[in-house]
């Protein structure tokens, strides 16, 4: 047990004084998740509108599937984008493999069914005659639908925070798209892996005190947008 | 400005609306009325074209483009997050009309409902009836040709119904409105306009629903006791049976100070409790005993200023309701 308080006292240490290499890592997530949840987001609340607002066939079966997906494993995403982004594979020419562009592509596919499921259901709870209102008094299609968005923004911002917490604590992906390369890819979940076994274990800890931090921070803001606008 | 041809619309296989025909002139207040279920909010959504008739058409004056020209305030609107005043402009924002305008535009819709004082207050914190000043308003502020009002004045009380009615009637007298509202309220009905339309079971009826009951219906021949909430009795002629809902047209009611030995066979007894005046028809408000003695019934009465005057009636006098057993109508 001594290891895991020696591990603690110096993973603190190492916060305090800013160690470059747990601020390099530790940036590298932040980014990378933050152009994944931005793009993922940018797809899924429009189709969330569109699946929500539209009437077609296999509609409850399309929301069925994106429920199922929301369960995604990490490593099956990593997988098939790596079939696809390896030399042999249909996008290999691109050279992604083993880039932040790869990383963002796989978490984008994680990102993608969880925050639409969730605005999806979101906009299905929202109270009916938002839309309704808005057009008995010359709102536009587009502009009723901007109406639900606002009323409906807390839950929305859930959706996406939610999205946002998924991939930032994923591994998967990272690591088999990523590759873990040092001051390229490597991020706080895949340096945990790394540090570990290795031995570093203090550098591991510091590492998973800041994801417990950021996942802590993710839970309040989720609570105080829920009190503010739900 | 609207005119509906062989209007039909079914909500799970039951017939919601069947207008064969009803034609709206531009300009002119009218009042839909009909009891809860008869379809006024179905009409209403067609006429705003938030729904759509499954057969059938509705051709709004100047063609059917311009949804803009429309707006309609509904029963249970809703409030955005906000302000009052954020609420009242929505509209004009919407149609992109500039800040100082919405401004100059929204003041004195304000005033007039008498929402202006608490403009910047949360609208989460109104009342119900203030919260429906504020839908009428935000209505009202768009200055459209048409404006549908869905049972406005339901379930708020009398200080802020007053106020909404008289700024209803302001706006309805504005030149080439056209104010289409509906209520279950006939008295607020005939207090608004002359122009009242009767909507029972989705159809439009002729007859005035001044004297409209539920009832029980029971018997084997072609004329059925009818047996009012409350145990009173009265005869009607028709194949139904059970459960309805019954009018009698207060139009082909005869009054008599004395019994009438006649073929009618409702000849109930009563006092006149209330006497209007209205579009030169008197409207008597008798309560009657019916057949048999549990609890009397408010009937109205419709007779001419002259016949009133020959037979110089009076509040609380003795009278006879007497009509035939066809005049009861089944709905």
């Amino acid at each position: 047990m001594t290891y895991i308080l020696e591990g603690l006292k110096e993973a603190f240490v190492l916060i305090g004084n800013l160690d470059p290499e747990f601020l390099r890592v530790s940036w590298t997530s932040l980014w990378i998740t933050g152009i994944s949840v931005s793009v993922s987001a940018g797809l899924s609340l429009p189709a969330a509108f569109l699946i929500e607002t539209k009437r077609f066939k296999g509609k409850s079966a399309l929301v069925t599937v994106l429920n199922t997906l929301m369960a995604l494993p990490t490593v099956v995403v990593g997988l098939l984008v790596y079939s696809l982004l390896c030399r042999k594979g249909l996008f290999g020419d691109l050279g992604l493999l083993y880039t932040p562009a790869a990383m963002i592509i796989g978490q984008v596919i994680l990102a993608s069914p969880i925050i639409t499921a969730l605005t999806v259901s979101s906009l299905e709870g929202a109270d009916k005659r938002i839309r309704k209102t808005a057009l008995t008094l010359g709102a536009t299609e587009l502009q009723s639908l901007m109406m639900l968005a606002h009323e409906a923004r807390g839950l929305i911002a859930s959706a996406v925070l939610a999205g946002f917490g998924r991939i930032f604590a994923e591994v998967g992906v990272s690591m088999m798209l990523g590759g873990n390369i040092r001051n390229y890819t490597r991020n706080i979940t895949t340096a945990i892996a790394f540090e570990t076994s290795r031995g570093e274990f203090a550098l591991a800890l510091a590492l998973g005190i800041v994801l417990l931090i950021f996942a802590f921070s993710i839970n309040l803001l989720l609570q105080l947008i829920r009190k503010k606008y739900v | 400005m609207y005119k509906l041809t062989n209007i039909k619309k079914k909500y799970g296989g039951c017939c919601a609306l069947d207008i064969p025909s009803l034609h709206l002139e531009e300009g002119k207040f009218y009042v839909i009325y009909g009891p809860n279920g008869a379809g006024k909010t179905t009409l209403l959504n067609m006429m705003s074209f938030l729904d759509h008739p499954d057969e059938g058409e509705i051709v709004r004056g100047g063609g059917n483009r311009g949804k803009r020209a429309v707006t309609m305030v509904m029963q249970d609107p809703y409030y955005f997050r906000g302000s009052v005043e954020k609420n009242v402009s929505l509209g004009l924002d919407f149609r992109s009309v500039e800040k100082s305008v919405i401004e100059r535009t929204i003041q004195p819709v304000m005033k007039e409902l008498g929402i202006w004082e608490f403009r910047g207050r949360d609208i989460s914190l109104l009342s119900e009836g203030e919260k429906k000043r504020v839908a009428i308003a935000r209505a009202m502020v768009l200055d459209t040709k048409v404006i549908l009002l869905d049972e406005i004045t339901a379930n708020i009380d009398r200080t802020h119904a007053d106020i909404i009615e008289t700024a209803v009637l302001r706006l309805a007298s504005g030149a080439g409105k056209t104010v289409i509202m509906t209520t279950h309220d006939l008295n607020m009905a005939y207090r608004l306009t002359e122009d009242v339309i009767f909507l029972v079971k989705g159809s439009i009826t002729d007859s005035p629903l001044w004297n409209v009951y539920k009832a029980d219906l029971t018997g084997i021949d072609s004329v059925k006791k009818a047996v009012l909430a409350g145990g009173a009795e009265i005869y009607a002629a028709t194949d139904k049976t059970g459960a309805v809902s019954i009018n009698i047209d207060p139009r082909n009611i005869i009054i008599s100070r004395h019994a009438v030995d006649s073929s009618a066979l409702n000849n109930l007894k009563g006092k006149i409790v209330s006497i209007t005046e209205r579009n030169g028809i008197i409207d008597l408000v008798a309560d009657v005993k019916p057949v048999r003695d549990m609890k009397n019934v408010k009937l109205h009465i419709f007779i001419t200023c002259k016949s009133f005057k020959d037979m110089r009636l009076g509040l609380g006098e003795d009278i006879f309701a007497v009509f035939k057993a066809t005049a009861v109508e089944v709905m």
